[in-house]
């Protein structure tokens, strides 16, 4: 009731929340560069970040990324049509995949997926003392825990969105080519020849940054849960959405930064 | 020698610690007693540098760890070994990694070493091979008891015991309470023990201090408080309901309203 009679105080709060957030963030992150030397110490934990990562990601990246494809190529295959250019479809919808479509939704698969699992189990940890213990045998938590899932997560993100972007075009050739009429060869012909260089390297790029933050926000938020199993689903919760609005705000700064 | 100085420490409005002060000498057996939420648990925690007094000194063999840089509260931590309430096992790794957690995260011995090393202090705990087991496969006792061999496996000079029998079935009580004793005599190390056990007390501690609102209310020697008149210490070692306790949770709930 305070938050709608009050609507300066609403505004304060939320912005205190966002700088603590901020602030807290920024923190884990100089911290964890600061443990750069530990990454071959703990490669072994890295590759199981990474498994977990990738098996957690797939099946629900081929989903997303067929329907994304499809659906891109229906809505702009129903509107060249029009004009008489859905042959053109295939660019449209490669390009798409390539520069946003693909990197966006894979991250949204991670940041659900994996930045909640993550949020949860270091949450879990911190609320069984399970961090505190690792403080008192001088067991840094950010290099031990935090490190290898930023960057397993950055690693397995542009992987996955290879994928998704592969799936997602594949999609958009099968709606071609069963409810546009354009066929396989026609399509795949206009998206390679649409698709450059930079269109894929500037997603796959955004894709590690989003990666990379996805983990970053998920283990500090996982790390500064208290108040028991409520205080872990709200860690939980805050990640995922976090997460999701740190995506759309870098891929307006990315995509401005390349094209 | 541990060193308590004025220390106050609040949470939110909340003073749990209202100017602490006393002192543990090297190789004794310390208790603190109290109601629950009498700040035991944040005592231990201020020791090892896991929170921070308001106000006030907490001196570990002559450093005072409020002021103490990040490495230097590392080195400090290095004498501690803490049996937290909950074991605080890490879920995710086996007993056996657990207890050699931290032999392997100092590089301290070679892994054949710590191997034996891990068997060995099992052994001493009446655990034999259990290396392999996940902490979830463990009774409440024998958690407490793993909890331990993680604690003793680097030999540390001091060890903290929070709540160590809370939970437990009165054999298992007592088992631990042997160990704490066990310990004691053939590591030679300084022990304290936060507990509402009696038992506990009278068994594995030299001196016995009482906690009540955030200061000592009482000291003495564990068989001194057995014969003490002190109208605190009699309702607390008889555990009675009638006495001169208030209500921790009812006096908490006053402050809030202001009363």
């Amino acid at each position: 009731m305070n938050y709608l009679t009050n609507p300066f105080r609403s505004i304060t709060i939320t912005l205190s929340h966002i700088l603590e957030t901020l602030g807290m963030t920024l923190t884990i992150l100089i911290n964890m560069v600061g443990q750069y030397r530990l990454i071959p110490k703990r490669s072994k934990a890295i590759l199981h970040q990474i498994e977990i990562c990738a098996l957690g990601g797939f099946p629900v990246a081929i989903i997303v990324g067929v329907f994304s494809g499809m659906v891109l190529a229906l809505q702009a295959g129903l509107a060249m049509a029009e004009f008489g250019q859905e042959t053109l479809v295939g660019s449209i919808v490669a390009a798409s995949m390539c520069r946003e479509m693909g990197p966006v939704m894979t991250s949204y698969i991670l940041a659900g997926l994996i930045g909640s699992t993550m949020a949860a189990e270091l949450g879990t940890m911190k609320v069984s003392e399970e961090i505190d213990a690792l403080e008192v045998m001088s067991i840094n938590p950010i290099g031990f825990l935090v490190l290898p899932r930023v960057l397993a997560l950055a690693l397995v993100c542009p992987l996955l969105t290879i994928y998704t972007n592969l799936i997602g075009i594949l999609g958009g050739g099968i709606v071609s080519r069963v409810i546009l009429k354009v066929n396989f060869s026609l399509y795949f012909r206009f998206a390679q020849e649409t698709l450059t260089l930079k269109d894929i390297y500037s997603g796959l790029f955004k894709s590690l940054i989003f990666g990379f933050i996805i983990a970053l926000v998920s283990c500090g938020q996982g790390l500064n849960a208290e108040n028991g199993a409520a205080g872990v689903g709200k860690a939980t919760m805050k990640a995922v959405v976090i997460s999701f609005i740190a995506i759309l705000i870098f891929d307006y700064f990315l995509t401005w930064m390349f094209y | 020698m541990i060193e308590f100085i004025d220390v106050y420490k609040s949470f939110n409005d909340h003073e749990v610690l209202k100017g602490l002060t006393f002192k543990v000498n090297q190789g004794e057996s310390f208790a603190i007693i109290g109601r629950s939420g009498c700040g035991k648990s944040v005592t231990l925690k201020l020791m090892t540098g896991l929170l921070k007094p308001d106000k006030g000194k907490v001196i570990i063999d002559g450093i005072d760890i409020t002021k103490a840089t990040p490495g230097k509260l590392a080195q400090v931590r290095k004498k501690f070994g803490f049996l937290f309430q909950s074991g605080a096992l890490l879920n995710s790794l086996n007993v056996g990694d657990n207890i050699a957690l931290p032999l392997r995260e100092h590089r301290e011995l070679p892994e054949p070493k710590i191997m034996g090393r891990v068997s060995e202090t099992l052994k001493r705990l009446g655990l034999k091979h259990l290396e392999h087991i996940m902490p979830g496969e463990l009774s409440g006792g024998m958690k407490k008891r793993v909890s331990l061999a993680r604690a003793i496996i680097r030999e540390p000079e001091i060890i903290l015991y929070d709540e160590p029998t809370t939970g437990l079935d009165p054999i298992m009580c007592n088992v631990i309470n042997k160990l704490i004793v066990e310990m004691r005599q053939k590591l030679k190390i300084t022990s304290i023990v936060v507990t509402h056990d009696m038992n506990t007390v009278f068994m594995a501690a030299d001196r016995v201090v009482l906690l009540y609102q955030g200061k000592i209310i009482s000291a003495g020697t564990a068989a001194e408080f057995k014969k003490m008149g002190d109208a605190y210490v009699k309702q607390f070692v008889l555990g009675e309901a009638a006495g001169p306790f208030q209500d921790e949770d009812e006096l908490k709930l006053k402050e809030k309203s202001g009363e």
